[in-house]
């Protein structure tokens, strides 16, 4: 288990920044492996209104992310991709916000919500969990399908308490994560990072890039491909095949599409939603950042 | 064999609850439910059944319940989370003092019926009254996810609430003046909505409740609103307008929500969310 | 005051009050075949569908981009909130037929295989850097 730097004894209530790790800690204790903190109003550079923290608790001052890692690294090494795709998220992130909601409201007073992340319109949530990963120190934006990278461990995944108590909030880290110095060496040698060689947007694929004196100048990802690779079985595959169904007129037809494994292993990532999403690693496994604590006995 | 404490041990065992989550922790007489229907009665589950442990947890936070975005209500459900504590508690049992335990499932079965009816084992237990809106009320917490353990451990039984949390002195006076409770206005019967009822001398009577409607409120995208999109989908002759339908938001939204069931327990809360029972804990800053 | 616990007070985007003004659209509405036909492709480059340059290092000078919420691209476009919604989320799904998942897990097999044969290195179309031990 983590712990907060700094001193979180909330001995001091009128110490914003003892209080803030305080909280922090709280999260770690739930199962967060880092906490960071942002700034409520800070979302409003980048996403429009109705996607802003505010327009879910108007009056909110802070973001409280939550960080936990995915796979262990046991999974990445397997020789079995499927076994990480489906055991990979285990949602603690989720937990830990959840906790640190509940703690705000009953230890402060404040009101503390868990930041809807869940898409209810298509692809989009109403809260961008990457934001605010970004907004509160935890990592930064990549080449790879824009995945937040942490300086430490490489891909996270996070979930957040929005509240309008005002705590000290994190900032934005000062340097890009991305390109790692190796990546930029290969983009020098091949015009392609190693996320871009393993999965180019111009070999279908998703990824692409320009980088200029070891700096993004440039990015693309598809996103909708990417879907059909990160959930590759699950509600997308589902819906198709159902579209498929109900065009079809013969009963022996209709027959081996229902009992076809591919639909029931899209009807078992939707019965077990952990299996449902991030079913893709293809790219985080090439990237350098992280990968290194990966290596155990 | 010494006869145990049994005092003693209740109070361990809803401590316990309480220390991890449980804002109500109440014990039932399971006799009073054997009117239910058989197959849904307490001895129906558990044979020999003495005790019936009713917690009340995991309400939403605060803030939730005050954002104007439905969504967040709709997708932040933590039901699990008192599920999760009576199978705890039920292991507990089992493990600590060698009696029968189980945590009843929260889901219903075949024709859409639960196994044991949660309300009536919560009003049974004194984890709540009866409400005109529908769930059990507790007069602190107001509204509050249930969990129901069998044991034949015997413990001794608290009773039913001497005073029903509804209608509140709020709802009273808003009926006296207007012939409506903040309930039945924001969800009205008679136009369209799920409510209606009267309240005289201070008790609610001629309850009207349209479950079907309600229901397809409360489980908006989930199955029932599933089926719903499926059937019209089916029923659609022109494969275009059939895509229209199948790739649209509500049905994708539908797939979301079955898939993520745990945080899409409810996606109505409007009665409760003008409820003026428990509303004092959700007075913050 | 009647009931206990007040609503969001809206003080945000004060012009966008109504459910429909702030895009959040629940319910059942099935978007016209032709008009989805006729702006699909329209609406699909203005949302997040395809990611250009929204890296937050990116300079807010143009460089960085961003992709629009359903309001903002019915503004632009001069339809109802409710087909824009529509129209993306079809549109989403849409992009890319069944195949497309079935080539996804060959993709997947084939670059994990890969990396367990060869890490990296198998990356290089040239020769690569030696590496480090």
């Amino acid at each position: 288990m983590t712990t907060v730097e700094g001193e979180v004894e909330a001995t001091d209530p009128g110490d914003l920044e003892v209080v803030t790790n305080a909280i922090k800690q709280v999260g770690i204790n739930a199962g967060a492996t880092l906490v960071g903190v942002a700034a409520a109003d800070a979302f409003n550079e980048y996403v429009p209104a109705g996607h802003r923290p505010e327009d879910f608790l108007p009056g909110a001052q802070s973001v409280v992310v939550s960080a936990s890692l995915g796979p262990t690294n046991a999974a990445w090494q397997s020789p079995n991709r499927r076994l990480m795709e489906i055991t990979g998220y285990d949602f603690r992130e989720n937990v830990a916000s959840i906790v640190i909601a509940e703690h705000i409201e009953r230890t402060h007073g404040y009101l503390a919500m868990h930041a809807p992340a869940l898409p209810t319109s298509g692809q989009q949530p109403p809260l961008s969990m990457m934001l605010s990963a970004v907004l509160a120190g935890l990592g930064t934006r990549s080449i790879a399908a824009n995945i937040i990278l942490n300086p430490t461990y490489g891909i996270m995944f996070f979930a957040a308490a929005i509240t309008t108590m005002r705590l000290t909030p994190d900032h934005q880290l000062e340097e890009n994560v991305c390109p790692a110095r190796s990546c930029v060496r290969m983009y020098e040698m091949e015009g392609k990072t190693p996320c871009m060689a393993v999965c180019p947007a111009d070999e279908g694929g998703c990824i692409d890039a320009t980088i200029e004196n070891g700096e993004i100048t440039s990015s693309f990802f598809d996103r909708e491909r990417c879907s059909t690779r990160a959930m590759n079985f699950g509600i997308r595959g589902h819906i198709k095949q159902v579209e498929i169904l109900t065009g079809i007129d013969d009963a022996d037809e209709r027959r081996e599409l229902i009992y076809s494994d591919d639909f029931r292993r899209n009807m078992s990532s939707i019965g077990r939603y952990k299996e449902s999403v991030s079913q893709c690693f293809e790219c985080m496994r090439v990237c350098p950042v992280g990968r290194y604590r990966r290596k155990l006995k | 064999m010494d006869e145990l404490d049994w005092v003693s041990i209740k109070s361990g065992i809803l401590e316990m609850a309480r220390k991890r989550g449980a804002e109500v922790a109440r014990v039932g007489d399971p006799a009073l439910l054997e009117d239910a229907e058989p197959g849904l009665r307490p001895s129906d589950l558990l044979t020999d059944v003495k005790s019936m442990i009713v917690l009340g947890g995991a309400a939403p936070r605060a803030a939730e319940w005050q954002s104007p975005r439905v969504e967040v209500m709709e997708t932040v459900g933590t039901a699990d989370r008192m599920a999760a504590l009576g199978s705890s508690v039920a292991r507990h049992i089992e493990d600590t003092y060698g009696y029968y335990a189980l945590n009843v499932p929260t889901s219903t079965d075949q024709d859409d019926k639960a196994f044991l009816d949660f309300k009536a084992a919560a009003i049974a237990a004194g984890a709540g009254s009866a409400s005109l809106a529908g769930p059990v009320l507790d007069p602190t917490y107001g509204f509050l996810y249930l969990t129901v353990i069998l044991t034949t451990l015997p413990l001794p039984v608290d009773g039913p609430l001497q005073e029903a949390a509804c209608p509140a002195p709020q709802c009273v006076e808003m009926w006296d003046e207007k012939g409506t409770t903040p309930c039945m206005a924001v969800c009205p019967i008679d136009d369209g909505g799920c409510l209606g009822g009267e309240i005289q001398e201070g008790l609610v009577i001629k309850r009207r409740y349209d479950e079907e409607k309600c229901r397809d409120r409360v489980y908006h995208y989930w199955t029932p609103g599933y089926q719903a999109a499926l059937e019209r989908a089916l029923d659609e002759p022109d494969a275009r307008k059939r895509k229209m339908i199948l790739y649209g938001s509500f049905f994708t939204r539908t797939m979301w929500s079955i898939t993520y069931s745990g945080v899409s327990q409810g996606q109505c809360f409007e009665c409760i969310r003008a409820c003026p029972v428990g509303t004092e804990q959700r007075v913050l800053i | 005051m009647y009931s206990g616990v007040p609503r969001g007070n809206g003080t945000t985007g004060a012009h966008m009050n109504t459910p429909i003004e702030r895009g959040e659209l629940n319910g059942f509405h099935v978007v016209d075949p032709d008009l989805y036909d006729r702006y699909r492709a329209e609406v699909l480059a203005l949302t997040n569908s395809y990611q250009v340059d929204i890296n937050e290092f990116l300079p807010n000078d143009g460089t960085r981009k961003r992709g629009l919420s359903d309001a903002e691209i019915a503004e632009r476009l001069g339809l109802d909130i409710r087909d824009v919604t529509e129209i993306r989320v079809v549109a989403e799904h849409d992009e890319y037929p069944i195949e497309e998942y079935e080539a996804s897990a060959r993709f997947k097999d084939a670059a994990a295989a890969s990396y367990q044969e060869g890490g990296v290195k198998n990356l290089y179309k040239g020769d690569p850097p030696p590496t480090r031990r």
